[in-house]
């Protein structure tokens, strides 16, 4: 039963009186491999003296296949059930007109959900279950298990501030805001297989006991606020990145869930990348700065035969050069130069136009693309990889736009997206990745930028893995249809097969191959499958992942099907296999034997908090507010009346907007106030790299903050274009002096370093074989001399 | 007595899902309908007020504060008709500058005519412009003007 509710009752909202009828959360999650089902429990009481309708929105993983639906009332168990979203409306709402008790699960979008509790009686109680499966990402440090608990304000561009159903767009993204909530956190997570465990972590305070199996993890406080999300890794001994299948045989159908890391191979070839950098007001402070050093590293890690563009966006756009700059010193110059001048003032976050006016560098060049997603190949032959790398904490609200208009508009273009903050819009970030046949990484708060940023910058870096097909037999249909396999990231791709009557017989196969091309080199690999295990959720998750992509416009063979044939596809699967889809929604209806009167009812929404990167600032009195910097939050109260609409007008003027504030209900929030930000040698190191590789004296001298030692004499011959000894002796030290003294941030240093290491290897091995220091191996000095301080 | 809808008919008339109309009624921006569910009775100001709202989408326009939302981040206060990026300017662009030189509110006054729609304009705490659309459309920089002078006015007092 639902212990550790005690003394959460009857807390009233900060201010208002008004009692929040939410007054907790409770997470159990069971994690098995890197498949998790997880049952969020809210508890909602009605502590007022009337009927309430409450109505609580909520993020989820945009991965998340929402299951199950139940509510416990009174001692007794309702389960939901889903029908199309009208209908399921419907229901929802005749039952409260009955005076029934009447539940709601709806999505907005993948990851945001709203729950709705009709007709709750004072004083009365109801326990609502939310149950999902996912697949978890698996990083570099282990399986990631992500619980959000905040929804981050979204930026609604003008062109789109409407739903398909009439709704305004801003609403049905947004959520009210409160300083606090009475409502918390728990969380236990049990994860299977403790022997293959090497440890789990949290990003926040968390115990874990190792003395069961499955191992448990809990938040070691009771309620930790919902004020972002809460990360688990759990770190296994052995990462393998196998291709691996596991197989469920239903009535009449068959699942297939097959993984499969793709290889990372460079086969060389040159690289067109385009930078696209938010400069939006949100950025300001230590975000922009490290998006800064992360950038500038990135640049100066590109290779000879490379070329590169940059644009900066925010609610315009800045582009400093037209079209591509090939790598040379001189060019790489001019970008250090212009990057260390830039600025996050370019206000909104027009994150559609940003992406059109990258993927536009390519021209309209069809010639080049043999087909869409497909590697551009020049007619010359030669591979010239594409590649856009977005930094950027947008939250917009038309991602479905957004996507479509990156399928559409990519030109073979890869897109790799590193998104900032802590309540990220996973949807979004990983939609863009899927559109764009690319990857995406989130930063959340106190995470670094320039880590993620390196890491994705190096993908760019893999020769582009394509044409992917999974052979396991006649009939069988893939979601996605379409798979993208980005090189070094776990893929997983669902299977299913409708058993026709004469083949009831016929068995799941014993391995499943996978055919796929890395550049002109055809690869086949085979994946033995072996039997999921009970109570397994495979159909749901195939069918989810199938929703999705007829959600998202599809690829393949979903690609243009008319909407209205997509919709019902949707529903049709959604209610077959009781998923929850934005058209189709949980509904869960409680019949009362004592009809309780709905007519006078409360409508409560509930609030959420703001993420904890943002928190409340003072209002600024002295000195004028940045223009965008500041953001109003309101506090949450009944819908105003039709005559209060405009309130936020007035409060763009700074002077005035301090008088609201104290006025009325306002207030005034900001991002936390940056820290500030930190020299960081290691960056500014890395951003001296030459365009041909190697570093000189002056990268060296920036690693040791101050002048590095230099060798008395060196005997060095034979040199690699543009080196001298000098560049062989600095190059030689800064290599060390990384691996000696950044040992712990090697996941930022190692994707950039690429060219000079290969030069510099290719040196030692061959003609500088015989090179000297202070009459040592020129290897031997560098790495006696990086050990002293 | 005025004449009553139900709806389906409601829903039927404006174009909208009966899950829409039961939003704007939760949202405060439409007044609750005699009983709930499929049964309920609906009068002429809701019918009004969404055909209202109807024209509003069909002009491009916003409603966001209208239900009391905060702007978003890095969002203008509220907005009238401001453009996308790359956006094709086939609307007329109505872009009202507060004197700070920020968009001021723009939104339909609900209780206007039917098919008439009408903005109102905060200038204030307690000071509204109401202007009718077609004046909008006719003298963009007039209402611009007098809403830039009535800032300077309401922050500096009448000289």
């Amino acid at each position: 039963m639902m212990d550790g509710f005690d003394g959460m009752a009857g807390l009233t909202a900060a201010d208002t009186g008004e009692v929040i009828p939410l007054l907790g959360i409770d997470v159990k999650a069971r994690v098995s491999g890197r498949a998790a089902r997880t049952m969020v429990v809210q508890r909602f009481r009605n502590g007022g003296a009337k009927p309430v309708e409450a109505q609580y929105r909520f993020p989820l993983p945009e991965r998340a296949a929402v299951t199950g639906f139940r509510i416990e009332r009174d001692g007794r168990t309702f389960t939901g059930t889903v029908s199309e979203r009208e209908k399921a409306f419907a229901d929802y709402d005749d039952a409260i007109a009955r005076s029934d008790g009447a539940y709601l699960l709806e999505s907005e979008r993948p990851n945001l959900f709203t729950a709705s509790v009709g007709n709750l009686p004072p004083g009365a109680e109801a326990l609502v279950t939310v149950e999902y499966v996912e697949v978890l990402d698996r990083g570099p440090d282990g399986i990631e298990y992500v619980f959000p608990t905040a929804v981050a304000e979204r930026y609604v561009p003008p062109a789109s501030s409407w739903e398909r159903d009439g709704r305004p767009s801003a609403d049905v993204v947004g959520q009210e805001y409160a300083e606090r909530v009475p409502y918390g956190i728990r969380i236990v997570l049990s994860v299977d297989g403790r022997d293959g465990i090497k440890a789990i972590t949290a990003s926040r305070s968390v115990t874990v006991d190792f003395s069961s199996d499955p191992v448990t993890a809990r938040l070691a406080f009771e309620n930790e606020a919902p004020d972002g999300d809460i990360r688990f890794i759990i770190e296994p001994k052995d990462g393998s990145g196998a291709p691996s299948a596991t197989a469920l045989r239903a009535a009449d159908e068959d699942f297939l869930m097959v993984e499969w890391t793709p290889p990372t191979v460079d086969e060389g070839g040159g690289r067109d990348i385009m930078f696209l950098l938010d400069c939006s007001g949100s950025m300001q402070g230590s975000r922009i700065e490290q998006a800064k050093r992360a950038l500038t590293a990135c640049v100066a890690a590109l290779e000879p035969g490379d070329r590169f563009g940059m644009v900066r966006f925010g609610s315009s756009l800045d582009r400093p050069w037209a079209g591509f700059k090939p790598v040379d010193d001189a060019a790489l110059e001019t970008a250090r130069k212009l990057i260390a001048s830039i600025q996050a003032d370019l206000g909104g976050t027009e994150l559609m136009a940003a992406l059109s006016e990258a993927f536009s560098t390519w021209g309209q060049s069809s010639a080049l693309i043999s087909a869409p997603g497909s590697t551009p190949v020049s007619e010359a032959g030669a591979v010239r990889s594409r590649s856009v790398v977005l930094i950027t904490d947008g939250e917009v609200s038309d991602e479905d736009r957004i996507f479509a208009a990156i399928r559409q508009e990519r030109r073979g273009a890869r897109l790799f997206v590193a998104g900032i903050g802590e309540a990220p819009n996973d949807h979004l970030g990983r939609g863009c990745a899927r559109a764009g046949a690319g990857a995406c990484e989130f930063i959340r708060h106190g995470e670094r930028i320039e880590a993620k940023a390196a890491h994705l910058f190096g993908l760019t870096r893999m020769t582009p893995v394509s044409g992917l097909s999974i052979e396991a037999g006649p009939g069988w249909v893939l979601a996605p249809s379409d798979p993208a396999a980005v090189p070094g990231r776990p893929l997983v791709v669902f299977v299913r097969r409708i058993r026709s009557g004469t083949e009831l017989e016929v068995v799941t196969p014993p391995i499943v191959e996978l055919k796929a091309a890395v550049g002109k080199r055809a690869l086949s690999v085979e994946a033995p499958v072996t039997p999921a295990s009970d109570g397994s959720a495979l159909p749901q998750l195939w069918a989810r992942e199938r929703v999705r992509e007829l959600e998202e416009g599809g690829t393949g063979s979903l690609q243009g099907r008319s909407n209205a044939r997509r919709d019902s596809e949707i529903v049709d699967l959604c209610e077959r296999y009781g998923v929850v889809s934005t058209l189709a929604a949980f509904v869960c209806i409680e019949e009362r034997a004592v009809k309780t009167a709905g007519g006078d009812m409360e409508f409560v929404r509930i609030p959420g908090l703001r993420p904890r990167d943002e928190c409340e600032a003072e209002p600024p009195c002295a000195a004028p507010m940045p223009k965008f910097a500041g953001k109003i939050g309101r506090k949450r109260g009944m819908p105003p009346t039709p005559s209060a609409v405009l309130s936020a007008g007035v409060l763009l003027e700074p002077s005035l907007s301090v008088q609201e504030a104290s006025n009325q209900s306002y207030r005034l929030y900001m991002r936390a106030s940056t820290p500030p930000v930190d020299a960081d040698p290691l960056m500014d190191a890395l951003s001296l790299q030459k365009a041909a590789g190697g570093f000189g004296w002056e990268a060296a001298d920036t690693l040791w903050g101050g002048k590095a030692p230099r060798p008395k004499g060196v005997d060095a011959k034979d040199l690699p274009k543009s080196w001298t000894t000098a560049t062989a002796a600095a190059t030689a030290l800064v290599l060390a002096a990384l691996a000696a003294r950044y040992g712990s941030r090697k996941d930022e240093w190692e994707p950039l370093v690429g060219k000079t290491a290969k030069a510099f290897a290719a040196w030692l091995s061959g003609p500088g074989a015989n090179a000297t220091a202070d009459g040592l191996p020129l290897t031997e000095w560098a790495e006696a001399t990086a050990r002293i301080i | 007595m005025d004449k009553t809808y139900s709806m389906d008919r409601l829903s039927e008339l404006t174009g909208y899902p009966p899950r829409t109309i039961r939003f704007y009624i939760a949202s405060g921006y439409l007044p609750p309908s005699a009983g709930r569910g499929r049964g309920a009775a609906y009068g002429p100001d809701h019918l009004a007020r969404l055909q209202a709202l109807r024209d509003m989408q069909a002009r491009g326009l916003r409603l966001a504060d209208a239900l009391g939302r905060s702007p978003g981040p890095d969002e203008p206060g509220l907005v009238g008709t401001d453009l996308p990026i790359g956006a094709k300017a086939s609307a007329p662009a109505l872009s009202i500058a507060s004197p700070a030189g920020t968009d001021l509110g723009v939104t339909t006054k609900p209780t206007a005519l039917p098919a008439a729609t009408r903005y109102a304009i905060r200038l204030a705490d307690g000071c509204e412009l109401v202007v009718d659309a077609d004046f909008m459309d006719r003298r963009p920089d007039a209402v611009r003007a007098l809403v830039g002078a009535a800032g300077t006015i309401l922050a500096k007092g009448v000289s």
